[in-house]
């Protein structure tokens, strides 16, 4: 379905003049191979990196971050006096990029000026279409909503700005009285 | 041409060579309500001929109960800008129905508008919607001088704090690097000026990294050329042959043999008129198609674009 992201590979846009790359530890090596790939390295190049990798180059400009509440603490302020020419790429899981792909279009970032890499997908956010809260991390396609206790169904249909997949009543025929807390 | 009539309520010279037209309905109904940006094509009748200009609305979108047009004789014109400069109040005027190819983005969070001469008229009614919403925006306005500026006073009145005038009289040049380096960002800019300017003003955004979509630009005049020459384009389908004189362009001559073909800006900036090109080598004139479309030779916008071989079979 349309909806669902389709995998694509992280591509740098030289058209800008600041590049700015979030990325999870386990797939800085991605980061280093794309670099790799391009004919020249691009300038102005700033990394922020979610949880301790190893820095296989001094060259680069990164800074490491423990939760990606303080990644996107540091993302904000580099956000906020950003100007025209930044380019923002999101690379790891698919909860990961689509979470800092939404957090960065607040600042005014067009889709034009955002790529991603998905390099995961293996557990999703899913939206409770009962009580519209947003069950983190399900790998089942089937289970009960966290929030409310309803049987949910996971839909191939994936929201953009919730950052996550629809969950619909699983059996409704037999509905038993939701657990509303 | 979807039409509708309309009547010239008030004319004021803007400018020694810029007349504003308030067009009312002429059978009293309510005119359609038009969105910022917007143009329309007004019919104008020279002899046995009809012409058509596109002309931008330049009144509040949010008064639909006249429209403003600006209208600047050219020293070239081909009888379109002169027949609206000699009318008067009470004329009949045919007109199109509103179109626009030059959008505001809702998304953006800066509007950069950059006008050259009788470029500013689109932008007048985006003025209304920056004020009701609050919108951050700045204004660049380039003109020969303060007589030759239209609408100088009621941006001076209105906006003086958004709007920067360049004159030419005084040496005054708008410099594109200043205006658009270390915008936030978001900011999008909207050009409607001479072609050159247009370029310097696109390719300044570009450098500074600037996307594509953030770059918008409306074309109020046909690019000049001194190399037309006349053709003859083959109908494929209806299997008709039709002279293009020199004085006329394929649009205009498909009119005058009954075919109404689409149509928006007719200046090459929009793309409606597009037609497939089957055989001939064309004479690209837009500003529409990228380098490697009309290396393609593949498809002709109408209002402006020619042949440079003496005929062109194409998918009509």
């Amino acid at each position: 379905m349309l909806s669902v992201p389709q995998p694509t590979k992280l591509q740098f846009d030289l058209a800008g003049t600041r590049h700015l790359i979030c990325v999870e530890a386990k797939e800085i090596d991605i980061v280093y191979n794309r670099l790799e790939e391009l004919k020249h390295i691009p300038q102005n190049l700033q990394i922020l990196l979610l949880e301790e990798a190893e820095i296989k180059s001094k060259n680069f400009n990164i800074e490491q971050f423990d939760a990606v509440g303080s990644l996107k603490a540091r993302l904000k302020e580099i956000l906020d006096r950003a100007i025209m020419g930044m380019r923002f790429y999101a690379i790891g899981s698919e909860q990961f990029v689509w979470n800092l792909r939404g957090y960065a279009r607040n600042f005014g970032l067009s889709e034009a000026e955002i790529n991603l890499e998905v390099i995961s997908r293996d557990a999703k956010n899913i939206y409770c279409s009962n009580c519209q809260s947003i069950n983190a991390l399900v790998k089942d396609n089937i289970f009960v909503c966290y929030n409310c206790g309803i049987k949910l169904e996971v839909m191939e249909h994936f929201s953009r700005l919730k950052n996550a997949y629809l969950g619909i009543c699983a059996d409704a025929e037999s509905l038993k009285e939701p657990l509303i807390k | 041409m979807n039409q509708q009539t309309v009547k010239v309520v008030e004319i004021e010279k803007l400018t020694p060579r810029i007349k504003r037209f308030r067009l009312v309905s002429a059978n009293g109904q309510k005119l359609p309500s038009f969105s910022p940006g917007s143009h329309l094509a007004v019919e104008i009748p020279l002899g046995q001929k009809i012409k058509r200009n596109s002309y931008s609305l330049c009144s509040s979108p949010y008064k639909t109960d006249f429209y403003n047009l600006a209208v600047l004789l050219k020293d070239n014109s081909r009888g379109g800008s002169e027949y609206l400069h000699q009318i008067s109040t009470g004329t009949e005027l045919k007109i199109g129905f509103i179109k626009n190819s030059f959008c505001l983005n809702s998304l953006a969070r800066k509007y950069i508008l950059i006008a050259g001469g009788i470029g500013i008229t689109p932008f007048i009614s985006m003025l209304a919607n920056f004020r009701r919403f609050n919108t951050p925006f700045e204004l660049h306005y380039a003109a020969i001088s303060i007589p030759e500026c239209a609408f100088y006073d009621f941006l001076q009145q209105k906006y003086s704090t958004q709007v920067e005038f360049y004159f030419s009289d005084r040496q005054e040049r708008l410099n594109p690097q200043q205006i658009l380096k270390e915008q936030p960002l978001g900011t999008h800019v909207y050009l409607c000026a001479p072609l050159s300017l247009m370029e310097e003003c696109s390719n300044t955004a570009r450098a500074l990294g600037y996307p594509n979509s953030a770059i918008h630009r409306e074309l109020f005049g046909a690019e000049k050329t001194t190399k037309v020459k006349p053709f003859t384009a083959v109908l494929a389908q209806s299997e008709k042959e039709i002279k293009v004189p020199r004085d006329k362009t394929l649009l205009e001559a498909l009119e005058a043999a009954d075919i109404s073909p689409n149509y928006s800006c007719r200046a090459g900036g929009c793309g409606a008129c597009e037609v497939k090109v089957i055989e001939g080598e064309i004479d690209h004139l837009d500003s529409y198609y990228s380098p490697e479309e009309k290396a393609e030779q593949n498809k002709i916008l109408t209002c402006i674009s020619r042949a440079k071989s003496s005929q062109l079979v194409i998918d009509l």
